[in-house]
């Protein structure tokens, strides 16, 4: 798994990038708590690269949105298709979270 | 049924071999036909249950190792997931509900995402020799409502309306051609809508499949000109199974009257088969009389009722046929060989109806009261396997090996399967087991009710009890063509702990 971040205006845009899994998500939690740690309080997750996601990968999305009211912050989703879109849908994640079609509507609502 | 056709991998109870282990089964599906998306729904399915084994089935300190085993089956791919580890009971695992997700936990997803992407999912306590989890998924097909128009497809006019022959036609009886699945799948869609229960029918490339495999065999009614008219079947229930059921009974209107069921019904019985038969057995709808008909005329007699035993609405693709209530199935069997004298144990409360409905399917067996109630009930662990069908939102639980521990066993299962939702469970027990004696009146304070028997099958003959799962239902809506089907409707109806004096089955959700 590969995370990348990138800051646009106020908003940190973190883009992940391989499998998001029991073995993966160890890495992204740790990650992300850093991420945190470093002050910023908007986020928008990119996960157009995720091509697998598992429960163990949604524990480590939900650990993140935990992560982000901890600090008053805001959080978003973008780039959720294909398998992603699937196990988000018949989780009910997707109407739990603030997901987004794009980058530039996700913007909009930090 | 052909030789089987399986990988097996044995791998450490470690979390860092989780992707060795979903490469095997993404490359043995790949083998078996699978592709995109149904690969990833696998490979997800995979993951939620070894990491359930690694995660559970040992002490974290634990080197110990589990099996993968991916096996070809007739209709796509069963995988098994074996321990040997600690018995691990999914009903005490809390149950996900995606409509009441929160950030605050999600226990139960996992095994919530299991059970959704997979056809059919089921557990099996090994006792001492550990467990299993079996996962199976069909390859995606087209469904015959995909393949042909509305038009095409238009359920056939009343009779009264309809061009039926009424000169007697020369035609043929014999097995069916694989090309011919197609106007089987019609056929059966034309004159029944989409009711039949096992929706493989609609299939034409699975009956072909089944057909092959011999869990199917299907025989065809057809003109001089190889013109189809009509079809009838045998389901074996699983590979090796002394009972099957006839189903899929179906004539083209034009040719009703032509005698097509009688012919092919009496091939079907009398041909050679490679997997001989002591009985079969018919499961009616309610809704109306027909198939009951069907059943009285060849001699396949009542012996039990299943309630609630599949949706009244079934809606596909925007065509749906409202019923007020779950469709509830009759219960029918026919001995093809002299039932062979047995010493079963049937409940106190119900020995007299079982011996009723063994006379009145043409048995005669000893009936006997166990000797000692100590003895009844061995100190070995049970072996339960549930079975969960999700298109009927029913479950089967079949005790493979009763121990002390039946109650709480069943009582775990029973739980899984209600906080799933799943609207009607049905459990079989071995009447030639003691233990059937004593653990039937233990089941009642369950929730458990009377439902028949059935003779012959792999667990030997069997008591079969019910169990509606906030089900409302109205018995004077069952319809019921013999004295005897109404009698074991009366008699299911007083035994039901939930009845209502209106005459309806009303329970609170557990």
């Amino acid at each position: 798994m590969n995370i990348q971040t990138k800051k646009e205006k106020d908003t940190l845009i973190i883009t992940v990038s391989g499998r998001m899994d029991a073995v993966t998500s160890p890495e992204f939690e740790k990650s992300f708590a850093e991420i945190v740690s470093r002050g910023d309080k908007a986020f928008i997750i990119d996960l157009c690269g995720v091509d697998y996601i598992s429960s163990a990968g949604l524990r480590g999305i939900l650990t993140s949105v935990k992560r982000v009211h901890a600090v008053q912050g805001k959080l978003a989703f973008t780039g959720i298709q294909g398998q992603v879109q699937e196990v988000f849908k018949i989780s009910g994640f997707l109407t739990m979270l603030k997901v987004f079609s794009t980058e530039t509507e996700a913007l909009a609502q930090m | 049924m052909s030789a089987r056709e399986f990988t097996k991998l044995t791998l450490p109870n470690e979390i860092s071999y989780l992707n060795i282990a979903q490469s095997h089964v993404r490359l043995a599906a790949e083998k078996f036909g699978f592709q995109p998306p149904e690969l990833g729904q696998i490979e997800l399915a995979v993951e939620e249950a070894v990491s359930n084994v690694i995660k559970h089935a040992y002490d974290a300190s634990e080197q110990n190792s589990f099996d993968i085993i991916c096996e070809r089956v007739s209709l796509g791919m069963k995988i098994i997931i074996k321990d040997r580890g600690i018995p691990f009971d999914a009903g005490l695992l809390p149950q996900y509900d995606p409509r009441q997700v929160s950030t605050d936990k999600m226990p139960g997803l996992g095994m919530f995402l299991m059970k959704n992407v997979m056809d059919l999912v089921s557990f099996v306590n090994l006792g001492a020799d550990g467990k299993e989890t079996h996962l199976s998924k069909y390859l995606p097909q087209k469904n015959i409502m995909e393949q042909f128009s509305g038009q095409e497809l238009a359920l056939e006019p009343p009779a009264a309306a309809a061009k039926i022959l009424q000169e007697k036609i020369p035609y043929d009886v014999r097995r069916m051609r694989p090309e011919e699945a197609i106007e089987v799948s019609r056929c059966a869609y034309k004159s029944h809508g989409y009711t039949f229960f096992d929706s493989s029918i609609y299939y034409p490339e699975r009956i072909v499949e089944l057909n092959k495999s011999d869990e199917l065999i299907s025989v065809v009614a057809v003109t001089k000109d190889n013109v189809f008219m009509g079809h009838t079947a045998l389901h074996y229930p699983h590979a090796g199974a002394r009972i099957s059921e006839l189903t899929f009974a179906f004539v083209n209107m034009e040719y009703r009257g032509q005698g097509c069921l009688t012919r092919m019904t009496d091939l079907l019985f009398s041909m050679e088969k490679k997997y001989p038969l002591s009985g079969i057995y018919i499961n009616s709808v309610t809704n109306h009389i027909f198939t009951q008909k069907v059943a009285q005329k060849y001699g396949v007699n009542d012996c039990g009722v299943y309630l609630a035993a599949s949706p009244g609405t079934w809606v596909f693709k925007g065509i749906s046929e409202a019923s007020p209530q779950r469709l509830s199935v009759l219960l029918s069997f026919k001995y093809l060989e002299p039932a062979h004298k047995l010493t079963l144990y049937p409940p106190a409360e119900h020995r007299a109806m079982v011996e009723k409905l063994y006379r009145n399917i043409g048995a005669s067996h000893v009936y006997a009261v166990p000797e000692k109630s100590e003895a009844a009930l061995p100190q070995e662990t049970s072996v339960l396997r549930a079975d969960v069908y999700a298109s009927e939102n029913c479950a089967e639980i079949w005790v493979d090996q009763f121990g002390a521990d039946i109650v709480r066993q069943v009582k775990i299962m029973l739980y899984d399967l209600c906080v799933k939702q799943v609207a009607a469970i049905y459990l079989y027990m071995d009447l030639a087991s003691p233990a059937a004696h004593f653990a039937t009146p233990e089941l009642k304070k369950l929730g458990f009710f009377f439902s028949g028997i059935l003779p012959q099958t792999n667990i030997g003959d069997t008591i079969v009890l019910q169990y509606l799962n906030n089900i409302a239902l109205d018995y004077s809506k069952i319809q019921a063509l013999t004295p005897m089907a109404k009698e074991i409707i009366a008699y299911v109806q007083a035994d039901d702990p939930h009845q209502t004096a209106a005459g309806t089955h009303v329970q609170p959700r557990r």
